[in-house]
């Protein structure tokens, strides 16, 4: 039977004849329709000789309860009406951990709300400082400046201006670099500002300045748990905070001032001399503890061409600000 | 199930209390409860009413277990299933939405259930009649007997009985809504709304399953008088 045929006002028709039965109305109408229409509706007569035998036996299998089956079902009634559905165990902890998870991301929600908005203050407040107070800084003509000292296992050279050693190293990365020896009280907002080279063709290994909260710099890379690092890597620069890529920058050409300004929970670097920021941020340093900056390279094995110079260091306090760290 | 449904779409599913000119529950006690509706019934009983429960099933207790006896065949499913409708339909009567027909309500539970059951587990051994508590099994399961009760032309007991037992071989989904439309008395739009399937579908499936019974009756006839020729 195609689609067309059960489109068909006499298909409708037979089917209705076919459910309703024999005695129904649209039995009767069906029914003088294949006599009108002769021989050639034989097998549709056929079709309503089987109805009417169904109508015939329509008892088959007809059943009805028994007391016995009445009784038992109305009995679970009772027991159904005088007992609470016990709650599962599964149901509890479900619920539970809903209850958990939604506290969880209401507090979340409540810290991110609140936390962006100190932050944003604090960012602000930061970025309206002047920092006028000469700190710890380095030019690095001939050796390791006082007041810095030694981080890492990777050679440095410090003729006219500071630049990364050839690395002993065959098999890994390898970083060194330079660090104050005196941390920076968290308590006042300071400001790193260095000056760094990127000459052509000297683009091997990554350069970093660094603001970190601990003095326990690795032997191998130089590095800390938790550090604010603007980098240069080629001539891409980019900002990491505690391991975390924030953003990456437009390649830079010819000499570069980076510019740390570091606050008790934010940090604002700028690096292309516009005096728009290239990140800002919650920095996620200990807030009580002193700060550390440095500069560093990091070379890998094929690493082989000359790296970028750090012409100078140094950091830039508020005036009246206390030099070293509480 | 008594009176027949006109084939139309059925109006979309409202929130429980009926649109205006809605009865009260004032108006619904003034109405005897034998008179009442299946839906002032089952209204009854999303209120707790036990007794409107009672009637509700008095009226459609033997076409649940009909239903379920021409569906599964097998008596003790028929016994266990029937039950579970029931309490099903009591514990759960909350969702169920006036004004949708009870019936099509009830026997949505009751398709869903039975299939379920039959997906579970074919058929097993039919434990004694007697320890059933179900009613008419004797008289009604044997195809001959019904015919016999039927008419006392032999020849036409002789097909009537075919017919049934052919029934039992028509796939699932014809047989289905032979059993709802024909052995049920439910419109092929109750029937499209407990199934789920398109009304043109299940005229297709009619037409179809009555060409099946169609063939085995006049197959076996053909094959009965090609014997009796010598």
């Amino acid at each position: 039977m195609s689609s067309n045929v059960e489109a068909d006002p006499f298909f409708q028709l037979l089917t209705d004849a076919l459910r309703a039965g024999p005695g129904s109305p649209q039995w009767r109408q069906a029914l003088s329709k294949l006599r009108a229409d002769g021989p050639e509706a034989d097998e549709y007569r056929l079709l309503c000789e089987a109805r009417e035998h169904l109508a015939s036996g329509n008892s088959f299998r007809s059943v009805r309860a028994g007391p016995e089956f009445t009784r038992k079902l109305f009995q679970n009634l009772n027991e159904h009406a005088g007992q609470r559905r016990p709650v599962s165990a599964a149901t509890i902890v479900a619920i539970g951990s809903a209850l958990v998870i939604l506290g969880v991301l209401g507090i979340v929600a409540y810290l991110l709300t609140r936390g962006g908005q100190a932050g944003r203050n604090e960012i602000e407040d930061l970025a309206g400082n002047y920092f006028s107070a000469n700190g710890p800084s380095a030019s690095f003509e001939g050796g390791v400046p006082e007041g810095w000292r030694i981080i890492g296992e990777l050679p440095l050279d410090f003729s006219n201006g500071l630049r990364a050693g050839a690395s002993a190293q065959k098999s890994r990365y390898s970083g060194g670099g330079v660090v104050i020896a005196e941390p920076l009280s968290a308590a006042g907002p300071f400001e790193v500002q260095a000056l760094v080279a990127a000459p052509p063709g000297a683009d091997a290994g990554v350069v970093e300045v660094f603001v970190s909260d601990s003095s326990d710099f690795s032997q191998d890379r130089a590095t800390s748990p938790r550090e604010v690092v603007w980098l240069l890597k080629g001539n891409r620069p980019a900002v990491v905070v505690n391991g975390q890529s924030q953003v990456a920058g437009a390649p830079v050409e010819g000499t570069v001032r980076v510019r740390i300004a570091v606050g008790r929970d934010v940090a604002i670097v700028n690096a292309d001399g516009t005096g728009k920021p290239l990140w800002s941020g919650v920095h996620g340093l200990a807030p009580e503890q002193p700060r550390y900056v440095g500069v560093r390279f990091i070379r890998g094995e094929l690493d082989k061409g000359g790296s970028a110079i750090i012409q100078s260091i140094r950091v830039q306090r508020k005036a009246g600000a206390a030099g070293g760290a509480s | 199930m008594q009176q027949r449904q006109a084939d139309k779409p059925r109006p979309p599913r409202k929130p429980v209390r009926p649109p205006n000119p809605s009865p009260s529950a004032e108006d619904l006690q003034a109405v005897a409860l034998g008179r009442a509706s299946d839906e002032e019934l089952m209204r009854r009983t999303q209120e707790g009413d036990r007794q409107a429960f009672s009637l509700l099933y008095e009226r459609y207790s033997a076409s649940v277990l009909s239903y379920l006896y021409r569906m599964l065949g097998n008596l003790e499913d028929v016994e266990s299933i029937g039950q579970e409708v029931f309490l099903r339909a009591f514990r759960f009567a909350a969702t169920y939405r006036y004004p949708q027909k009870f019936s099509t309500w009830l026997f949505t539970i009751t398709r869903n259930l039975a299939i379920n059951q039959s997906r579970r587990r074919k058929r097993s051994p039919i434990r004694n009649l007697t320890e059933l508590n179900l009613e008419g099994i004797e008289m009604s399961g044997d195809p001959y007997q019904v015919a016999a009760r039927a008419t006392d032309d032999v020849e036409r007991q002789e097909e009537i009985a075919r017919v049934l037992t052919a029934l039992e071989g028509l796939p699932t989904d014809q047989k289905e809504v032979i059993v709802l439309g024909i052995f049920q008395d439910l419109s092929y739009a109750e029937m499209e709304a407990i199934t789920g399937t398109r009304a043109v579908t299940l005229r297709s499936r009619m037409f179809h399953g009555l060409k099946r019974l169609t063939r085995a009756v006049g197959g076996e006839r053909g094959s009965a008088a090609s014997s009796s020729v010598p």
